[in-house]
C-alpha cells in the first residue's frame, strides 16, 4: 500500500504561526485569566488578492482560504492544483451564521441578507479556494464535531493509498464568536480550565516522499474509550506502525480535562500538551498535527518550557474534544521510512 | 438630493462591506455593475433591493424595473425621491 506523506503545511493560530520562521521563541502559553485565544491574523490583502471576493468572506472563510492557498504556493510563486480538496469544520461560519440569525430576528423573518446566508454554511472556505484555484474535481467538506479534522484526513488518506488521487489539499478550521463563547460557557462547556480558541491548519498530503516533510503514518479515532485505553491505543497505532511503544519520542496532547488520560499518557510517553497554544476548538488537532510536522522538519524538540535542537523520529498527537470525541495520529520523519 | 446622494453612498459601502471604498470614491453617475465603476454583481442587487426596502420602506415590484433603478446612485437616489412616502 501507498504511503501518504506531508509535502507543505501552512497554520494561521493563536500564536505567530504564518509564514514565519524561528516562531516558537515567540509563543505564549494560555494564561488562567484568559478566557478566549484569538487568531494571530495577517494581511489578508496580499493573500487573497480579489476585493470583490475578499470583503464578503467572513472571519472563518479569510482564515480557511488564506493557509490553503499558502500551502499550495509553490517557491516560483504559481499556485499548485491538487486533485482534491478536503476541508474540516466543527462549527461552519459561525459569524455569517449569527448575523443571519439576527437578521431573522430582527426583521421578522423578512428582508434576509444573501451573503450571510451564502457564507455561513459549513463547506465555504473549501468552496472558496476552489472557486480561486479554478479547481473542478473532488472537494468535500467534513463537519464531524471534534473528528472533523481527523475524517477530511482519513478520506484523503484512503484515496491516496489507494491511487485514486496522486495530493490533496486539507484544511480544518474554527472561528470563536462572542455567541458561541457566551452558549457554550452557559452549557458548563469551559469549566475544565480550557481556553476556547481558533485558528486554521492545511496540508498538503502526496504519496511523493521526495520533498516531503514526513509521513503521515495513521489516523484513529476512539470513542468511549477510558484514560488507560488512550494509552494502550497509542501503543497499539505505534505496533501497527512496526514501531515499538519507546520508539514514540513525543506524544502532543490536546487533552481537555480529562486529568486521568493526561496521567496515564505521561507515564507511559513523553508529552507536551499542545492546546495551551491554540486553545480548545473542533479542528484543533489540525494545529497538533502542524506543530508534530515543524518539529520532525525542523529538527526541534520541547525540553521543559523551552525549545532545542533535538531529531525527534516519530510523534503522536493525542485530541480530546468535549470529553466524547478521542483521536489519534502518528507522524513519522520522511528520511527513516 | 445631495444629502440623500451622500447617504447612499455609505449605505451602500456599509451594506455591501466595500472595505476599501469610501464615499468620495463613489461616482453618483457612474455604473454600480459592470466592469467600470463599482463592479457590483447579482448578489449585490440582491442587497441594494433590501437596502432599498429597509432604509426608506420602497420595494421594487417589478424586476426589469431594478435594472434602471440601479444603473447608478443618482438613479436610486431619484427613484427614492420619486417613491418615497
Amino acid at each position: 500500500m501507498k504511503k501518504v506523506f506531508i509535502a507543505r503545511t501552512s497554520c494561521i493560530s493563536p500564536q505567530e504561526s504564518f509564514r514565519t520562521n524561528g516562531f516558537f521563541s515567540s509563543w505564549k502559553a494560555a494564561q488562567a485569566e484568559t478566557d478566549q485565544l484569538h487568531a494571530i491574523e495577517p494581511d489578508y490583502k496580499g493573500i487573497i488578492t480579489d476585493a470583490g471576493k475578499r470583503r464578503r468572506m467572513a472571519h472563518l472563510i479569510k482564515m480557511g482560504v488564506s493557509t490553503s492557498l499558502d500551502c499550495l504556493t509553490l517557491p516560483d510563486g504559481n499556485l499548485l492544483i491538487p486533485d482534491a480538496i478536503m476541508s474540516a469544520t466543527a462549527m461552519g461560519g459561525l459569524e455569517d451564521t449569527e448575523k443571519f440569525l439576527r437578521c431573522i430576528i430582527d426583521n421578522g423573518e423578512d428582508l434576509l441578507n444573501p451573503s450571510n446566508f451564502i457564507q455561513s454554511t459549513g463547506n465555504t472556505f473549501g468552496g472558496q479556494t476552489g472557486l480561486l484555484l479554478g479547481h473542478h474535481g473532488y472537494n468535500v467538506t467534513y463537519a464531524h464535531g471534534g473528528y472533523s479534522m481527523e475524517s477530511a484526513l482519513t478520506d484523503a488518506m484512503l484515496q491516496l493509498t489507494s491511487g485514486d488521487i496522486k495530493d490533496a489539499l486539507v484544511t480544518g478550521a474554527d472561528e470563536i464568536t462572542a455567541t458561541e463563547y457566551e452558549v457554550m460557557r452557559k452549557m458548563g462547556f469551559w469549566r475544565g480550565g480550557r481556553q476556547m480558541g481558533e485558528g486554521s491548519s492545511s496540508f498538503l498530503l502526496t504519496t511523493e516522499k521526495e520533498g516531503s516533510v514526513c509521513e503521515l503514518a495513521a489516523v484513529s479515532l476512539l470513542h468511549e474509550t477510558t484514560p488507560k485505553q488512550i494509552a494502550n491505543s497509542i501503543e497499539e497505532l505505534a505496533n501497527s506502525n512496526q514501531l515499538k511503544a519507546t520508539d514514540i519520542d513525543l506524544v502532543l496532547t490536546g487533552c481537555d480535562c480529562d486529568k486521568a488520560a493526561e496521567k496515564e499518557i505521561s507515564d507511559r510517553f513523553p508529552v507536551t500538551d499542545y492546546k495551551q497554544w491554540c486553545g480548545q476548538y473542533g479542528t484543533k488537532s489540525g494545529f497538533g498535527l502542524w506543530i508534530g510536522t515543524q518539529l520532525l522538519s525542523r529538527g526541534i524538540a520541547p525540553k521543559g518550557n523551552q525549545w532545542e535542537q533535538k531529531q525527534l523520529k516519530n510523534i503522536a498527537i493525542y485530541s480530546e474534544y468535549r470529553q466524547n470525541d478521542y483521536t489519534l495520529m502518528l507522524l513519522k520523519m520522511a528520511q527513516i521510512n | 438630493m445631495d444629502n440623500l446622494i451622500e447617504q447612499l453612498k455609505q449605505q451602500i459601502i456599509d451594506e455591501l462591506n466595500l472595505e476599501e471604498t469610501t464615499p468620495a470614491d463613489i461616482d453618483p453617475a457612474a455604473p454600480l455593475f459592470g466592469d467600470k465603476g463599482l463592479g457590483l454583481d447579482s448578489i449585490d442587487a440582491l442587497e441594494l433591493v433590501m437596502l432599498l426596502e429597509k432604509y426608506y420602506g420602497i420595494k421594487i415590484p417589478e424586476p426589469k424595473q431594478a435594472k434602471e433603478v440601479f444603473t447608478s446612485v443618482n438613479s436610486i437616489a431619484e427613484y427614492i425621491k420619486a417613491n418615497k412616502k
